[in-house]
Order: structure tokens, then sequence, then C-alpha cells
């Protein structure tokens, strides 16, 4: 979910460099040698997730997974959204180079309020319970990202009202899509591997 | 008799919830000897690789290596400086954006000035005809050439000892040959955990025999591939051809 | 699609000489700019200067075209949706068509096209790897850049491991649909990949370790430089400052 170059005026795309530079800045500094590696693991299966396409009918829409990463990497999921639209921008022309900053307030801020809620619900909690969090959150997650989207062209101008319009409807399959698909994985980790979804960063560097 | 450059002393690790891993395992590896680790999988080979790196804890026991003990305190960033390990999959080691990079890595980390390391780097890659490969980017090479990356970026360290974990695995007939050259030309004390009879008796000195944890034999190459019997007892399978090599070996020699 | 951008840098032009710690701030200046026109006149001027540089830096039209899918899809339905007006609170209300925002779904077009069509001459035209050390030049935090360059390294391991376990699910007959069952196998695959990568990960870290990282990487990496390069930047300079004092002219 993201919005293309040449669409939002100047202070909007300068905006959205602000906040993410700002957030990203500040967590930089915490930003552990160790926790490097993760990172970068979530940053290339985010964009790798836009390789993914989900047949909806006729037409066919890409996972984005970024409830996920909100899921996994906490405080850290502004990282691996930033790096992966990035590397998107930069490799597949697809996105944007100036709404950069924009599009990573967009996929983002709603990645880290998902990590931070389900660490805060989901710590101790039976692992049903975990999946339908995760499941319930992400869905929050999309409609947040596209309620911002949907802001950021509202900024455009008046006219975009149609367009708004038809991204929303775009959007009600994602919901649901990103949802199952996220509480499907979060599932399937639980089982395998519970300590990649333990609320602290540092589980696994222990075990290494 | 040579320095012993690995000393093991009733070493013991447990993977919680497994029952793998090592039980009670001695062994003394000289200076300069070349040691083939068999065993069927789950035998704690690669256990064994980890903990004499460092990378895991050991429960009970000792590991000296060139006569330092693991346990004291920054021994173990004193002894990496001396070791270096091979591991299994390449993309797992070989992770920068040019095969020239990933091979300064480990010299410039450790503390050779940038014209050091790359002097290092350029006679790893030379050492295992990688020469030219300096500016190519690792995801485009083949497993073999990866994999002799992989051995480049710990020779460049200058080691004293190197572990190699199943080096030959996934490797093509030619890819294989080139690194056996290249493990036969190696002059050091290396330990090889591997499932590749052939390879052992072609580069290794010795054989440890490894099973359920524990090191169950040691002894040249020969004594320990060509005991059918033993070799059984411990649930690997001499390969049927393995003797013709025996009868080959007996008239040469 | 592969996601190879640099498949060109090996070729010889005035951009790939260009130092690429000058050449990104250039191309990254003049696109900002470019985001921010809003004349007719001036975004076309910006169209004809990309189309410029990328014939100048001789990267392949076929491999440029084969990649604007993207940008193309998300700008025609802009043609419809922009004119297309409802119209709130008015007492006669409805639906109306009005035509002048056809220009400016035009001007979004061009934009978005010169601005994606200067990422091919900015990043095809040195190794990916070249382009984003000297990042690190103009400021951009060495963790991020480091971060950023693993991700880059793992990209292809995903997409080959994705690959496989697409064929694996292909044979043995799994049809995507749009239904439970499907968002099922979906979220397996995602889980089983970010096992597999996680998995991966701890034993990077440990060949990392066992080659004495300490959460520093340390690359050798040094700028060549030379009067040329900053004549370029320069240049690239001007562009964008005429494109944008030409472009609040022609709004007046």
């Amino acid at each position: 979910m993201h919005i293309s170059d040449g669409i939002l005026p100047a202070s909007v795309l300068v905006a959205g460099f602000t906040v993410t530079a700002a957030w990203i800045g500040y967590t930089a500094r915490k930003l552990d040698a160790d926790d490097m590696p993760r990172v970068a693991v979530m940053s290339a299966a985010f964009f790798v997730a836009s390789l993914i396409h989900v047949k909806t009918g006729t037409t066919s829409v890409h996972l984005l997974l970024h409830g996920l990463v909100g899921i996994v990497l906490g405080s850290q999921a502004m990282f691996a959204v930033l790096m992966g639209l990035t590397l998107q921008a930069m490799l597949l022309q697809h996105g944007g180079i100036s709404t950069l900053g924009v599009n990573a307030c967009i996929m983002g801020i709603p990645a880290l309020l998902v990590g931070w809620t389900y660490r805060y619900f989901g710590t101790g909690k039976p692992s049903a319970f975990r999946v339908l969090l995760a499941g319930a959150l992400t869905a929050g997650a999309v409609v947040l990202s596209a309620l911002m989207a949907c802001l950021a062209l509202f900024s455009a101008g008046r006219d975009f009202q149609i367009v708004i319009g038809g991204f929303l409807a775009t959007t009600i399959p994602i919901i649901f899509i990103e949802a199952l698909v996220t509480g499907g994985a979060v599932s399937f980790l639980l089982k395998v591997k519970p300590e990649m979804l333990s609320c602290h960063t540092s589980t696994l560097r222990q075990s290494a | 008799m040579a320095e012993i450059t690995v000393r093991i002393s009733s070493l013991s690790y447990h993977y919680p919830e497994s029952t793998h891993g090592i039980e009670a395992m001695s062994l003394e590896i000289p200076q300069g000897e070349t040691w083939g680790l068999i065993g069927p999988n789950g035998a704690g080979k690669s256990t064994l690789l980890l903990l004499l790196d460092g990378l895991l804890k050991p429960a009970s026991g000792e590991i000296e290596i060139f006569g330092q003990s693991m346990r004291a305190n920054g021994s173990v960033d004193a002894i990496r400086k001396r070791m270096g390990i091979v591991f299994q999959n390449a993309d797992d080691q070989v992770f920068c954006p040019t095969v020239f990079d990933d091979v300064v890595f480990g010299p410039l980390n450790h503390g050779f000035t940038s014209d050091e390391a790359h002097d290092l780097a350029h006679e790893a890659l030379s050492k295992v005809g990688l020469d030219g490969y300096e500016d190519r980017v690792p995801q485009h090479l083949s497993g073999g050439e990866k994999r002799r990356v992989a051995i480049a970026t710990v020779l460049a360290m200058r080691p004293e000892l190197i572990l190699y974990d199943e080096p030959t695995t996934g490797l093509d007939p030619n890819g294989r040959e080139e690194l056996i050259d290249i493990l036969g030309q190696t002059r050091c004390t290396q330990i090889i955990a591997t499932h590749d009879f052939e390879m052992v008796l072609n580069v290794c000195d010795r054989v440890a025999l490894m099973s359920q944890g524990r090191c169950v034999q040691t002894g040249s190459a020969e004594e320990i591939l060509f005991n059918k019997a033993l070799l059984e007892e411990n649930d690997l399978v001499q390969p049927p051809w393995l003797p013709y090599l025996k009868s080959i070996n007996g008239t040469e020699s | 699609m592969h996601p190879e951008i640099d498949r060109y840098a090996g070729l010889k032009s005035p951009i790939h000489s260009w130092d690429c710690g000058l050449k990104l701030p250039g191309f990254l200046l003049l696109m900002l700019v470019i985001a921010t026109l809003d004349g007719l006149g001036t975004t076309a001027v910006s169209l004809g200067l990309a189309i410029y540089f990328l014939a100048l830096s001789r990267i392949s039209i076929g491999f440029v075209f084969s990649r604007l899918k993207w940008v193309l899809l998300f700008m025609v339905p802009l043609f419809v949706l922009l004119p297309l007006q409802y119209n709130f609170g008015t007492a006669d209300g409805g639906w109306t068509w009005k035509s002048e925002n056809l220009v400016l779904a035009f001007k979004i077009t061009l934009r978005a096209l010169a601005i994606t069509l200067l990422i091919f001459p900015m990043l095809g035209t040195a190794p990916f790897h070249r382009s984003m050390k000297s990042l690190q030049d103009l400021g951009v935090p060495k963790v991020l850049i480091q971060t950023f360059l693993f991700t880059y390294r793992y990209l292809f391991v995903y997409l080959d491991q994705l690959r496989k376990m697409r064929i694996a699910m292909r044979s043995r007959g799994f049809q995507p649909g749009f239904n439970r069952n499907s968002f099922k196998v979906y979220g397996n695959m995602v889980g089983m990949l970010l096992f597999t990568s996680f998995e991966q990960t701890e034993r990077l870290l440990n060949a990392m370790k066992s080659r004495g990282y300490d959460g520093n990487i340390r690359i050798l990496y040094q700028p060549e430089r030379d009067p040329l390069d900053w004549v370029k930047l320069m240049g690239m300079l001007m562009l964008a400052t005429i494109l944008f004092v030409g472009d609040h002219l022609w709004l007046k």
C-alpha cells in the first residue's frame, strides 16, 4: 500500500521524510549489532512479500506483511519497512522515490502500533489467543494504513475523492487476506519456533 | 613429538529438548595434522565444531586450543584470531556485496591494516583459484565457487587451525575435486566433519569416528574406513567400492 | 521479475564514469524537484530530461520498458477516476465529468514517469553495492547502510527459496484462489520463509562472530573523484534550479 511519485504536494513529501528520519534516527542508536541481521531478514521478507500475489477474483493483490514485521520486530519495524520500500522503489520501480518518507509512515506507523499492542496483550497468553490477536491487529493495521494513505491523497486536493473511493474499495479484500495470512504465519511460527515471536528481541541472541 | 593443537577432555554439551549433543568426549589433535570427523547424522560432529569455535559453551569438560583453555577470560577472541571455521552452507557465511569485501572482512576485524588486509585477501583468493573474482557478486556464483570463497574468507585470516563442516556436500564432481585439492594443499591443522569417505582417504592423516556424542575410535584413515565391521557397529555404511580403493592403494605402497 | 537493477553497470558512458558519491545526490535532487513541479510545460520538459539521461546512460530501452509496468498500472485509472466527480451538498448533486482534471492526471503521469526513468541512470550505471556505500558519504547512518546491504544480499536467497516453495506446492497440486485454504497455505509459506531465514541468521551471525565481528562492519571503500565529477554535479544543480524557477514563472 503506497503512493506513487508525482501525486503528492511537496509539503506532504517533506513531512513524510521528516517523521521517518526522526524515528529512524531515534531507533538507529538502539539497533544492536546482533539485531542487524535480524532486521535485514525481515526487510528482505517484507520486500519479497510484494512479489507474492494473491488472486481476488479478476485482479490480484500482493501481500503487505507489515503487520507481521511489527509483530516480529517491535520498535525496529520502521527500519524493515523503510528498507523494504526503498528496495522496492529502487529495484522494482514499485512505489516511489519522492514518496518514500510518506510511504514509510503509511506502512511503518501501523506496524509499530501492531508490534507494541501485540507485545502488551499477547505476552504469556495461549497460542490460540495470540494467533487471533495477530490476525485482528493486522486487519487493524491494514485499515489504518489505508486511512493514512487516504489522508495523504486528500492533501493532494478535493478532486481525488473518487480516487480515494476506488482505493478504499481495493483495500477491503486486502484486510481479510492480510489478517488470515499473518494469522497463519504466526500460528506456524508458534508451533515451530515460538522464541521468534516471544516478546523479547534478545531471545535469539541467547540461543546463538 | 608434535605439539598438541586441540585438546578436548571429557567434554559434554546438551541441546535443550534433544537427545543429541556431546557426551564426555576426549580427543587430542597434534599440530599440522588433518583429521576427518566421521559418524552418522546426530553423532555430534557439527556440535563439536561449534564448541571448538566457542560458538557454543560446554556444559562440562575442557577445551584447550593452542595450549589456552577456552574457559579463560578473553581467550575465545584470542583463539579465534588464529582459527577459522567453514560452514556447511556458503550462503550462511558469504554475506558481503562482493567477493573481495567478504574476504577482507575477517582480516579487517582482526586488526590488520587496510594494506595488509588487501594483500591477505588477494593471496587467499589465489590459493583457492579465484584470482580475478574480486568484484564478482556472491549471489551470481556457482555452489562450488561460493564454497571456495567461503574457504578464502577463512584462509585470509592466516589461521593455524581450520574447521570444516561437510565441505563437499552439494558440490558437483568438478567442484568437489577442486575442493579436495585445496584441502590437500592447505598447510595447517585441519578438522573436517564429513560423510565423504573418499575425500577422507585423500586428504586426512587421521580419522576420529564419532557416535552418539562420543569419540568411538581414532586411527589412520585406512584403519577406520576399511574396517567394515566397526563402521556398521556405528550406523555407518561402507560404500561398496571402498575395498577396491584399498587394493589400489595396496599395490601402490 | 529479477530485481537486478545494475545489469548494465558494466557499460561505459558519461554517467557510468560519474562517481556515485556525487551522482546519487545529483539525481536525487533532480527527482525531488520534479516531484514538486506543477506546470504542464516544466513537467513535460522534466520527462524530456529523464529520457535524455536514460539515452546518455545507454541502458537498454527494452529493459526499462519491461519495468515500467507498475507505474503505468497505477496511472491509467487516474485518467478516469480524477475527472469523475461527485458533488456532495449541492442541490442537483450527482456525478459530473470534470475534463480539466485530465490535465492533472496527465501531469501526474509525466512526473511519475520522469522520476521512475531517472532511477535507471542513477542506479543502473554502477554496481548496486557501490551506490549504496556511497550513501554513507551523504551522512546516511552506517548501521542503516550495513543493514541495507545485508537485506540486498538476502533478498536473492529468499527469492530462490520462494521459487522452490512455489514449485514444490504446484507439484503437489496447489491451486491458489480467494479462499480460506489458500490463505492458510500462504500463511504457512510465509511462516516457513521466516523460519528458515531466522535459522539462517543465527548461523550467519555465528559465521561472522568467528571471523571477529564485533558490531562494526569494516569495508574498504575509496571514492575516486576527479574535477569532472564535480562539474557534472554542478550541471545537475543548475538543471534542477532552472526547472524549479521555470515552474514558478510558468505558474504566474
